[in-house]
């Protein structure tokens, strides 16, 4: 019997074409310890995502090679197991959907179970219980019935001379807020410049291109935070502001930048009283009001926690946050 | 009936185990995508329930992991797959 001799390319066909179970063996192995590896250094060493993440790319590639080279040379058996049968196949593919069905029901598990909470404690006036629901559905990043939060929180605003009906009222805006992460100006979908924290003055005659002359932003933000400004110029009337009411600094300017994304990291407190804030995004802040004069115009806030005091003022601005992503309030 | 035949042999020799090649990878690729999702959701089950958030950053990450990797070889075996074919086809 003629011995037939394959070479490399050939053997890589038969792998790749007809041996589906070495190869998926293959496939299984490297997701299994590639995968344990990166779980270990992000998990429990705690690394970076970029360190991780090559580690397992020069992992994957190394297990590649490895098992291929061991195939095509030293592997004993070259006969291909067999094709996996029908029923096989339709074990396999009923597996799967049943466990996208179950992934499924457990995501509208938790959104219902939450509606159902909000929906009691509205009706027994629990205010406490409809705090927790949004500060639970914000942390499990759950999506609630609109119509009934927009109802539930009409009716917290509503019911003002209780403090705990207050804290409920301020929790479904911050729930809100973390609604607007899906609409909010990012800068994913526009250019911008980072400006590293602490920096709230910048200088465009250093950065080149820009404005013609100096720019201020000078709302006090206390904590760590850094501002992304949008490379889009617009005339001055028109451009985006973060500044103290009445000040001067920006009066002279002709042109400025269309936007301004504020990031306090989570880390950063942002007092409203007293400011200008135009055309800007301010997200993972807590945000402070104590019903003062402010003057916002097209702001959106972006998974921010709210200290809101109880008075006109911080009803009609929470009133506002929930009836629309972006902001338009004026206070005198 | 000559044409029948004909059509009868491609199909037995080429395009049967060429479909049941392909489906099998794709109802595989799908098994591992379809497990990767359910892990996701309980995760985010763990996390309603209340439980640590820094097990569910973990929890998380690993999940990150398998899921980068899931991707990764099975798109490559796709992608791997059809440069072979081409090649054959040149050569």
């Amino acid at each position: 019997m003629e011995k037939q001799t394959l070479g490399f390319l050939e053997h890589l066909e038969f792998f790749l074409l007809s041996d589906d179970r070495a190869r998926w063996k293959t496939i299984g192995w490297i997701i299994i310890v590639v995968g344990v590896c990166g779980s270990i250094d992000l998990a429990l060493i705690d690394a970076p995502i970029d360190d991780a993440v090559l580690l397992m790319g020069v992992l994957a590639v190394i297990m590649s090679v490895g098992s291929l080279a061991w195939y095509c040379s030293i592997r004993p058996n070259r006969n291909p197991g067999p094709l996996p049968t029908r029923r096989r196949l339709v074990f396999q593919a009923i597996g799967s959907a049943a466990a996208l069905l179950i992934g499924v029901s457990l995501s509208r598990f938790q959104a219902r179970a939450l509606d159902s909470a909000l929906l009691q404690a509205t009706k027994t006036n629990d205010y406490e219980s409809a705090t927790r629901v949004f500060q639970r559905a914000i942390a499990a990043s759950v999506h609630l019935d609109g119509t009934l939060v927009k109802k539930t929180s009409q009716r917290l605003l509503n019911a003002t001379e209780k403090p705990a009906a207050w804290d409920a009222a301020v929790a479904s805006v911050d729930y809100s807020s973390f609604l607007n992460a899906s609409k909010a100006p990012t800068e994913r979908k526009a250019k911008y410049i980072l400006i590293p924290a602490g920096v709230s003055r910048i200088d465009w005659t250093a950065k080149g291109p820009g404005p013609e002359t100096e720019w201020t932003f000078n709302v006090h933000v206390f904590g760590n935070h850094y501002l992304l400004l949008s490379t889009d110029i617009v005339t001055s009337d028109r451009a985006a502001r973060f500044e103290t009411l009445g000040s001067t600094e920006n009066v002279a300017r002709t042109t400025g930048d269309k936007a301004l994304i504020v990031d306090g990291m989570n880390q950063a407190t942002i007092l409203l009283d007293d400011t200008w804030i135009k055309n800007t995004v301010i997200r993972n802040a807590t945000i402070g009001y104590d019903g003062g004069r402010t003057d916002l115009e097209s702001v959106y806030f972006v998974k921010c926690e709210f200290r809101l005091s109880q008075n006109q003022n911080g009803r009609e601005l929470a009133s506002k946050i929930l009836d629309s992503p972006t902001v338009t309030f004026k206070a005198n | 009936m000559q044409n029948e035949s004909f059509w009868r042999e491609l199909w037995k020799e080429d395009l049967r185990s060429f479909f049941k090649h392909i489906l099998s990878d794709f109802v595989k690729t799908l098994s591992i995508l379809a497990i990767l999702y359910l892990y996701w959701e309980i995760v985010a089950w763990l996390r309603f329930r209340g439980y640590p958030d820094d097990l569910c950053q973990k929890l998380e990450k690993t999940h990150f992991a398998f899921m980068w990797i899931a991707l990764l070889t099975t798109g490559a075996n796709f992608v791997a797959k059809q440069g072979v074919v081409l090649w054959k086809n040149k050569r």
